[in-house]
């Protein structure tokens, strides 16, 4: 039992010394002059193999002396002294090293007559027996008995002679005190060693600094270590990262030094009077231009995010045919990520349930996915083969839940498809559109598409003829897939724009307005019927339903959307480019707000036409519009918080309003 | 189909440091190699002054060596944390650090006047 705790310590005091070694060898190799105050026996350890001083090792010399010169005396007969003497030194290089060298002993010898006491003297002559009898070159059978031994050498404070002779209690007790000496010494030691280590380390750093600039050297670089490292990997993915970096710093308007003790911006108080502030333009010379803006969708994820798509550069005919853009609120010049397509891409958005995935749709009928994790073609993409669309794709979305989604594409010619987001290459589901009768023909040529927030198994398309069809996903009770033939929604007079139900928020469930533009120069609110109340009501003949609300305008409008927060703003835009924002709760005749984009040098009144608007969906403030000039432009929209009222007064003034249809149409009949 | 390996030509590379050098309030960028210090590109105005390769030496020097004690402090605060942005406002501009493992980017760029 304590023959097993103090082997371990041995074992441990040997690891320790050996650390100690280790860096005290590092020391020497700096050739740093080291005066330290050591004990000999370690000293001549360490030192030993390694060049000193003369003066060092006199000194050392001298104590080695004396601790040799102690011993003896308290050790009994002669012969046991010089087999122990030996032991002694040998046993602690064997801590160290196996290999003892023999010239750890013959300074000692040669020291003898240097030392001065004499009774030292007398004892140093039975030790220079020791080297005569030869056991120090005698390999390793005698030193498992003498690395015990060496322990009570080694401790020579505590070794106060007459102890010596005691039984093997005295002895197991007394190396056990002297064991934990021995630590706490080499402890000492160590650490002072280490501070030394540092202590020069810094001196050394000191020195080098003075010399070399702190370690820097603006060394010109060669012509081709400069070409080899502008062409390394690492290099154009630094600059690829870090100016993007250095550019979203740039672009930052904030001044996080501002002192708005100083004095006020006049121009800054002008424009808080207006509903509508232009805030960003996005174009970029490389990639917008000669484009036109086929979508705009704002990121669920990143507020600050929004991509465009963008049709063909018909005089780039070298770059692809189609494009997105996902552009950065803090990064005004370029754009956050590039997305090519082989063609014109008609429609993309944001997966809203993966941050990283956005879906597209082209004019060639493809439906691709792109990710901000890879490169700037599409990850996936479907087929050019009979197998999906072959006709161009206006509108997709993503429908389901986190867990279950379903990308559902449309195309002019009445194919709808729906897709898993791992697989492209083979539809999930394919439904075909027919117009219902009682009409001429059966094509139906859909140019968008909106499902409800509350049912993924139902959504409208708006046409080329100007009917809203409502249509089922599936079959169901009472009910085919395809267009439900027993309601149309009939009132506008040219293609169909847009189609975009009330987004649900609020106290009052408006989920079911819709609201859609139309190249008759008119925006429409609809009340749509739930599929449940249609099939309740089928009595044969099909039913039409006419507008709630008309808005007409006094140029085309291409897109028209409701506002995420308020229940009852949306926001138009039309062919002469001018953006409207309308509330229903205020007026139902005239907008709120009107902005026109500030138009880049060079535009013409012929590319001002704006197509598409987006809403950001956060907080509803920022609203952005695009076009035929490929500019994106934000606006922030100053809005009031919304009030509970407005839910109501939404809800009362649908009703009135439905209640005066019906009253018009009774009239009429 | 363009490749899908190194996604930047030489020129589009100038380009893009071509673009943050162009910007109205930036002065003069630089790049420099983490391990020796030595520049790999510079331009701006600070460049095209008379005495500019032993200004934008000096210049590099510093922002080297301000760099390092930088790294230094994140590194003491917690070894596993890296130094990703430095931002240094001066009465007279802004200096933004981009960092790296092997490079530095430095831009010097005048700030609005407050």
């Amino acid at each position: 039992m304590s023959t097993n705790t103090t082997e371990q310590r041995r074992a441990e005091i040997a690891a320790k010394k050996a650390r100690l070694a280790e860096i005290k060898r590092r020391n020497q190799e700096r050739q740093q002059s080291l005066s330290i105050q050591r004990r000999s026996t370690e000293l001549n350890e360490v030192t030993a193999p390694l060049p000193r001083s003369y003066a060092d090792r006199r000194s050392l010399e001298d104590l080695v002396n004396v601790l040799i010169g102690d011993r003896p005396s308290s050790t009994g007969p002669g012969a046991m002294k010089s087999s122990r003497s030996n032991s002694v030194m040998s046993g602690a290089d064997s801590n160290f090293s196996d290999s003892a060298s023999p010239t750890i002993m013959s300074p000692g010898v040669a020291m003898t007559p240097d030392s001065t006491p004499t009774p030292n003297q007398l004892n140093l002559q039975h030790m220079s027996i020791a080297p005569l009898t030869i056991t120090y070159d005698a390999p390793p059978s005698p030193v498992r008995e003498v690395v015990t031994y060496s322990k009570e050498v080694q401790t020579s404070e505590a070794w106060t002679g007459p102890d010596d002779e005691e039984g093997d209690d005295g002895f197991e007790s007394r190396s056990r005190r002297t064991d934990e000496e021995l630590r706490e010494q080499i402890r000492k030691e160590i650490e002072e060693e280490l501070r030394e280590l540092h202590a020069d380390e810094q001196q050394q750093n000191g020195n080098s600094g003075l010399d070399s600039n702190g370690g820097f050297f603006a060394r010109e670089l060669t012509d081709e270590e400069r070409a080899a490292i502008t062409a390394s990997e690492d290099f154009v993915d630094f600059i690829e990262r870090s100016s993007k970096v250095v550019e979203r710093a740039l672009d930052m308007e904030y001044d996080v030094l501002a002192d708005y003790g100083l004095g006020m911006n006049a121009e800054d108080e002008e424009q808080s009077g207006r509903k509508i502030k232009e805030i960003a333009q996005f174009y970029d010379e490389r990639w917008s231009k000669k484009r036109m803006i086929s979508d705009i969708n704002y990121s669920p994820k990143f507020p600050e995010l929004l991509l465009a798509s963008y049709t063909k550069n018909p005089s780039a005919p070298h770059d692809p045919d189609g494009l997105v853009l996902v552009w950065n609120m803090h990064m005004h010049d370029r754009p956050e990520y590039v997305f090519h397509a082989q063609s014109d891409v008609l429609t993309a958005r944001f997966s809203p349930f993966h941050p990283n995935l956005i879906v597209g749709g082209a004019y060639s009928g493809q439906v691709l996915l792109w990710d901000t994790r890879a490169k700037s073609q599409p990850v996936l993409k479907t087929p050019l083969t009979g197998s999906g669309h072959t006709h161009p794709v206006y509108s997709v979305s993503v429908i389901g839940t986190q867990n279950a989604n379903n990308i559902l594409s449309c195309s002019t010619d009445g194919v709808v498809c729906g897709w898993t987001v791992d697989m492209l290459a083979q539809p999930q589901e394919l439904l075909e559109l027919i117009t219902p009768p009682p009409s001429k023909t059966d094509d139906l040529s859909p140019t968008c598409m909106a499902f409800p927030h509350s049912d993924p198994t139902y959504f409208l398309v708006g046409t080329e003829e100007g009917t809203i069809y409502p249509c089922h996903r599936y079959d169901r009770a009472g009910a085919k897939a395809g267009v439900e033939p027993r309601i149309s929604y009939k009132g506008h007079a040219g293609p169909v724009m847009s189609v975009d139900f009330h987004p649900v928020r609020g106290p009052v469930d408006l989920g079911d307005l819709v609201l859609s533009s139309s190249v008759d120069w008119s925006v429409k609110l609809w009340k749509a019927r739930p599929p449940a109340a249609t099939t309740s009501s089928a009595s044969g003949s099909p039913q039409i339903a006419t507008p709630i609300l008309e808005f007409s305008r006094e140029d085309v409008v291409y897109d028209a959307a409701w506002s995420p927060v308020k229940p009852g703003m949306f926001g138009l835009v039309d062919g002469a480019g001018q953006l409207e924002i309308w509330d229903i709760t205020v007026d139902t005749e005239v907008p709120v707000a009107k902005a026109q984009p500030s138009s880049r040098v060079g535009a013409t009144h012929l590319t001002k036409g704006l197509n598409k608007l987006a809403w950001e969906e956060h907080d509803g403030k920022r609203v952005a519009v695009g076009g035929l000039d490929g500019t994106v432009t934000v606006f922030e929209v100053a809005i009031d918080p919304p009030r509970n009222e407005e839910w109501a007064s939404v809800k009362r003034l649908v009703s009135r309003a439905e209640l005066g249809n019906n009253s018009i149409i009774a009239a009429g009949k | 189909m363009s490749s899908l390996g190194p996604s930047l030509t030489e020129d589009e590379l100038t380009s893009l440091l071509a673009r943050i050098s162009q910007k109205q309030s930036v002065q003069s960028l630089i790049i420099l190699d983490r391990s020796s210090g030595s520049i790999i590109r510079s331009s701006g105005s600070i460049a095209a002054n008379r005495n500019s390769e032993s200004l934008i030496g000096e210049y590099a020097g510093m922002v080297w060596k301000f760099v390092k004690s930088a790294e230094e402090m994140v590194g003491g605060m917690d070894d596993e944390d890296d130094l990703k942005l430095l931002r240094v406002r001066t009465k007279r501009h802004e200096l933004v650090i981009v960092p790296d493992p092997r490079f530095i980017l430095v831009v010097f760029h005048d700030t609005p006047t407050a």
